[in-house]
């Protein structure tokens, strides 16, 4: 009798789900940083309720939770199908997702083009990341020109004269010379690494290579050629591996120095 | 007869070639994590470890620059860490320095 009651009343009170209630689920996912969901419940919405919501603002939900999550071959599949019902989103996000894939200089035409032919917000968004993708291809005064033809009233329009401020001062990022960094560790070992910020390692490599070349002018001195070969062996690898390491870091301490610079400036 | 047999494997030989060469320096590496990793008392704050790094980078990279790397991995283990990223495992903080970070060289 009890269920019988309940089977009757419960339907009555429960609240049918809305296009707005999953957008609003989907929403708390993205600040949650389940990226992934996200853009399954947007799509669910989209999918259930194509009538009800307004379309141009989910699919920029679903395109930017999806770059959020770095699925940038997927946000490219996703930002061509959106291409198909709204061209100006699309084609920003499919530059967006270009620009995720470190393909820059696609990226900024792509932008470029975002800019040139669609209107507010996509316009001054592809303005700004027109810029941002400039300053990876370290265009200073192109990128300055993008970030001053942001809209103010656009909301990255703060940060757009942000960047152009700071671009009006000279950038320097500091960068290291790979070649000499390698150079370096090879007339002495550890000096590369200094060279590149890395003074723990440039003690441990001195002290290492210096230790194995003793014992190997050591051994030779002792007679011992066997241990002398075996010594000489494993510092011929101390030495290469030093020299090597110089150049790889150089490059990581450029690539970390430019990421540094940058990353401030990608906002989605 | 014998130089047009093996005209097509080229790549295949060369393949087993850097295999081949790769075989005392995997050697080595095998003994160490067998025998002398379990009775060590400090560890490489790292991950992957400096002997997995070292085995991946000779698969991955072959026998000439697989030590190379390997030799700079030691260098730099636990040294100057600021610079790599942070992951957990279990409970315990290691830092992130995957073979595909250092390569390429550039």
């Amino acid at each position: 009798m009890r269920s019988l009651l309940l089977a009757l009343v419960v339907p009555a009170y429960a609240e049918p789900l809305r296009a707005n209630r999953i957008v609003q689920f989907a929403d708390r996912l993205v600040q949650e940083g389940k990226f992934k969901e996200a853009v399954l419940e947007y799509d669910r919405a989209l999918f259930y309720f194509p009538e009800e919501l307004d379309r141009p603002a989910v699919y920029r939900k679903l395109l930017t939770a999806s770059v959020l999550g770095k699925d940038y071959l997927g946000s490219l599949e996703l930002s061509r199908k959106v291409q198909e019902s709204d061209r100006c989103i699309g084609a920003f996000f499919s530059a967006r997702a270009q620009y995720g894939l470190a393909e820059f200089e696609p990226a900024k035409a792509a932008f470029g083009d975002v800019y040139g032919r669609c209107p507010e917000p996509e316009r001054s968004d592809g303005a700004y990341w027109r810029g941002v993708a400039d300053l990876r291809l370290h265009r200073w005064p192109e990128a300055r020109l993008d970030f001053e033809s942001v809209a103010e009233s656009s909301p990255k329009g703060s940060q757009a004269r942000k960047a152009a401020a700071r671009l009006a001062l000279p950038v320097d990022l500091s960068y290291r010379d790979p070649k000499l960094a390698g150079i370096f560790n090879a007339v002495l070992p550890g000096a590369g690494y200094l060279y590149i910020d890395s003074p723990r390692t440039a003690l441990t490599a001195l002290l290492v290579n210096g230790l194995f070349i003793w014992g190997t002018v050591a051994s030779i001195h002792n007679g011992n050629h066997g241990a002398a070969a075996v010594l000489a062996l494993f510092e011929l690898g101390w030495y290469s591996g030093g020299i090597y390491g110089g150049v790889a870091g150089a490059h990581r301490f450029n690539r970390s120095a430019e990421d540094a610079w940058v990353k401030p400036f990608e906002i989605d | 007869m014998t130089s047009s047999a093996f005209a097509g494997d080229k790549s295949l030989d060369e393949r087993n070639l850097a295999s081949f060469l790769s075989l005392p320096a995997v050697g080595l590496i095998r003994v160490y994590k067998k025998v002398f990793a379990p009775i060590r008392t400090a560890n490489c704050p790292m991950v992957p470890s400096d002997s997995a790094f070292a085995l991946e980078a000779i698969e991955k990279r072959g026998p000439f620059w697989g030590p190379l790397m390997a030799s700079d991995r030691i260098l730099r283990c636990g040294n100057d860490v600021g610079q790599y990223g942070r992951v957990v495992f279990g409970r315990k903080m290691f830092y992130f320095d995957p073979v595909e970070a250092r390569w390429p060289p550039k």
